[in-house]
């Protein structure tokens, strides 16, 4: 790219392509044939695919009046963006972000869609952000105004640079890995979710799997899978005849107990996705003698928040509900599942969106990673950790690591139940790559968006894992990637079966509660590592 | 015109903090925003560990003071200050020697002038044998600004990002160094360094009796002081709010504060955003109560 205000070009054609050849290489491990499949005329017609050759929105091109209007809301967006009243959730770091980086792209290396995609310049975390810097210089500063590209001020608002940009906000995963380089504190990715923000909240513009199917289902039904509390109570029922089959115990789930210490808020995809995972939590708790209860309130039953990544109003919508259906049981704790987002929704980000004196603030929210230390060190549960005899390695949730600071209790229930066979992923904690799905990418599935986060958003974590187990890629090693969120472990699934790592290398994974269960002694093997999870 | 000059050099400094001040004030006062810390967090480090986690890895968190290492909070910026240290380990374009330069020139700069105006006021030494601090300040600042100008425009990455702002502020740090480099070449450069700051608190400075490289040079630091609050060279001040009030924040909400006080006065504030699923018209706090998610 010669000039950035080519980002305004009035064209359907692509500002980069995206080619195989120039992303990261997965070799020797892999060896990738598949190009990316040519778009058929019918749908390039229909959609816009003119950023790099891919979408997320199924949106229809619009005529030229509804073009003009969207030019008008997308300035008033940006304007309320940085009214105090309209924004207060994020103005201060948003407006210092947006006003003060002094350009040395230093952010550049942390990014690891810019460096899987071979470094493509639109993907560079400050490049989105400096469309947006020039934007509001130029049409809300006097400086721009009078001095245009001399302060370079000069991305002309047209349909094209909206739709182009809506577009470029959903190519974060609002990892922030970006904000750890920065030497003057500057968040790109805060950037990106703003825009992503202002995007639903003043156009009513967000994917479908994140507004309608998302957050607007999560409310509606109860659930963002569509879980209703009735399906929810049929498939707790099944889960307690699961484990009684398996372990030979019958544990009862407890749920909308009174008087319960805790509520265990789950990601409700885990109910569909991975049972296993839900029983896993039963059968620790259950054995640790935690007195905890699920709920069956709408909603109540599904942690996840999909505002988090894309719109306050939604964000606080959904948290206020589930923290009233946590002080309506009477808990003292509102304690997470195996869920990033969830985690930093309900202990960082909440902790300001209401007062202090709020008797719903008053419920303390804490993650259950500490939880699970305790119960591991506790000696209440004997484990045998040769159970978990295996080369493993974790991947850190963005959310829980860099975002919220839980770094080491997790490795110490690990480090406890294995037989040194534990390795980290280089690099890790607050360093490490995101997953490739996070801020909603592992659930989007419209038109040629994932092929892109396959083949791009992915390519780095899955370098890392296969770079993390080189010394024992044969095929008779089991090797288990842990992930303590949901939406990582979609994307690790997703990984594994695109790239045949099970078949390959024998490349599983596993949530942190069901690799704690296999090393309980009392009980049969709870990992099959012979088949994939699902 | 002698007038002007006395008041501009006289305001100039003060003009600086002045607009500091008001610039803190306002980000300060920006509303209360909701929590976004990026960890490690610099005070949380403990003991030998390689990281810094939150307060959130105990259990019953809310119930335990929180202990945080303050000193360690205000040394850890130290790294970046004088040895930009992240640019160092991250920036991939070798912005960081030059920028080295520049920043140290910039901070001998202002010891250098801080030197000067202790000389004159309050006790007097051989200037002459701390005249190695200006060679450093000046020869730095001349590298580092020339460098990354020359880094900014025949880097094709860096050159898309830049602007003729950019180029201008670069080229203005090279004059003001550069000014200062001649005159400290000039033979009797002590004695007026010390009369023009002299002059200055006096309110006596009569440009005649200056050299036009002297006059220049300090014309040109006095617009760079006032033009820092202004420009990005704000940058530097900014890291304040960026680092310790956000990304390393890593405290919670406390009952009675006045944070709270604001976070219930932001709960009435009025949703103007207009896409179908918001409530026009409605609070904050009515928009997150509502039970009725149709679209309007």
């Amino acid at each position: 790219m010669k000039n950035l205000r080519d980002f305004s070009k009035e064209t359907q054609d692509t500002l980069e392509d995206i080619n195989l050849e120039d992303l990261v290489s997965l070799s020797p491990y892999l060896e990738e044939k598949d190009g990316f499949k040519e778009l058929s005329a019918d749908l390039k017609d229909k959609y816009d695919f003119s950023l790099d050759g891919f979408t997320a929105f199924p949106f229809p091109i619009p005529s030229e009046e509804e073009k003009a209007k969207i030019v008008e809301k997308f300035l008033k967006g940006i304007e309320k963006l940085l009214d105090p009243e309209s924004n207060w959730t994020f103005l201060k770091p948003f407006s210092l972000s947006l006003k003060y980086c002094v350009k040395c792209n230093t952010c550049a290396e942390a990014c690891h869609v810019y460096v899987g995609s071979g470094r493509k310049e639109i993907y560079r975390p400050n490049f989105r952000s400096e469309i947006l810097r020039r934007i509001y210089k130029r049409y809300f500063t006097p400086s721009g105004k009078l001095l245009k590209s001399f302060v370079s001020a000069d991305i002309e608002v047209n349909y094209y640079t909206i739709r182009r940009l809506l577009e470029l906000a959903y190519r974060c995963t609002l990892c922030r890995r970006c904000a750890l380089y920065c030497p003057i504190g500057i968040d790109n990715g805060l950037i990106a979710r703003e825009l992503r923000k202002m995007f639903s909240q003043e156009l009513g513009m967000a994917p479908v799997e994140v507004y309608k199917k998302g957050s607007r289902q999560h409310l509606k039904a109860g659930s963002s899978t569509g879980m209703g509390p009735e399906a929810f109570k049929d498939i707790i029922k099944f889960i307690e005849e699961d484990i009684h089959e398996r372990i030979g115990k019958k544990i009862s789930i407890p749920v909308d107990k009174k008087g319960a210490a805790i509520l265990l808020l789950h990601n409700g995809g885990e109910y569909l996705a991975w049972p296993d995972h839900i029983a896993a939590f039963a059968i620790l708790f259950d054995f640790a003698g935690i007195n905890y209860t699920l709920s069956s309130e709408t909603l109540g039953y599904d942690g996840v928040n999909y505002g988090a990544w894309y719109d306050d109003v939604e964000l606080a919508r959904i948290g206020l509900r589930h923290l009233q259906i946590a002080h309506d049981l009477g808990v003292k704790k509102l304690v997470i599942g195996e869920c990033g987002h969830s985690h930093k929704v309900y202990t960082i980000v909440f902790d300001k969106i209401l007062p202090a004196s709020s008797p719903l603030w008053n419920i303390q929210r804490e993650s259950c990673l500490p939880l699970m230390r305790e119960i591991v060190k506790s000696g209440k549960i004997k484990f045998d950790p040769n159970r978990n005899n295996f080369p493993v390695t974790m991947h850190d949730s963005c959310n829980i690591v860099r975002l919220m600071g839980v770094m080491q209790p997790q490795r110490d229930v690990i480090q406890a139940l294995t037989p040194n066979t534990f390795r980290e992923m280089n690099p890790n904690r607050s360093y490490n790559y995101c997953c490739g799905g996070g801020s909603g990418f592992a659930i989007i599935r419209s038109l040629n968006f994932p092929t892109w986060r396959i083949k791009v958003s992915f390519r780095l974590k899955t370098k890392q894992i296969l770079d993390t187990f080189s010394d024992v890629l044969e095929k008779d090693i089991p090797k288990v990637v842990i992930a303590t969120c949901s939406n990582c472990k979609g994307a690790l699934r997703d990984i594994i079966k695109t790239y045949d790592l099970f078949e390959k290398y024998k490349i599983t994974y596993s949530g942190l509660a069901e690799f704690i269960v296999n090393a309980i002694a009392d009980i049969p093997p709870f990992l099959n590592l012979d088949e994939l999870p699902e | 015109m002698d007038i002007l000059l006395n008041l501009f050099a006289f305001l100039s400094p003060l003009l600086l903090l002045l607009g500091i001040g008001i610039k803190f004030a306002r980000i300060a006062n920006q509303p209360v925003h909701v929590r976004w810390e990026i960890y490690d967090i610099p005070s949380a480090k403990r003991g030998e560990a390689e990281h810094a986690g939150s307060y959130l890895e105990e259990i019953d968190w809310m119930k335990k003071e929180p202990k945080k290492n303050l000193l360690v909070e205000f040394v850890e910026p130290l790294k970046e200050i004088f040895f930009l240290h992240r640019v160092k380990k991250f920036n991939i374009y070798g912005l960081w020697i030059w920028s080295l330069f520049l920043h140290w020139g910039i901070w001998l700069l202002f010891l250098w002038v801080f030197l000067v105006l202790l000389n004159a006021t309050l006790y007097s030494f051989n200037l002459e044998n701390l005249i190695f601090i200006a060679y450093l300040s000046y020869g730095f600042g001349v590298l580092g600004s020339l460098g990354l100008f020359v880094k900014r425009i025949s880097n094709k990455e860096l050159k898309l990002y830049t602007s003729g702002i950019d180029y201008v502020n670069l080229f203005f740090l090279f004059l003001l160094f550069f000014t200062g480099l001649l005159m400290i070449q000039l033979d009797d450069y002590s004695n007026e360094v010390l009369s023009y700051m002299k002059g200055i608190v006096s309110f006596t400075l009569q440009s005649e009796n200056f050299s036009t490289l002297t006059l220049l040079h300090f014309l040109i630091f006095e617009i760079f002081l006032l033009y820092i609050p202004f420009s990005k060279f704000f940058h530097g001040p900014v890291k304040f709010f960026t680092f310790h009030k956000i990304l390393w924040n890593d405290s919670y909400q406390k009952k009675g504060s006045r944070e709270e006080k604001k976070i219930m006065q932001q709960l009435n504030y009025k949703v103007k955003w207009a896409a179908p699923h918001i409530l026009p018209e409605k609070s904050w706090l009515e928009n997150a109560q509502n039970t009725n998610f149709d679209e309007k």
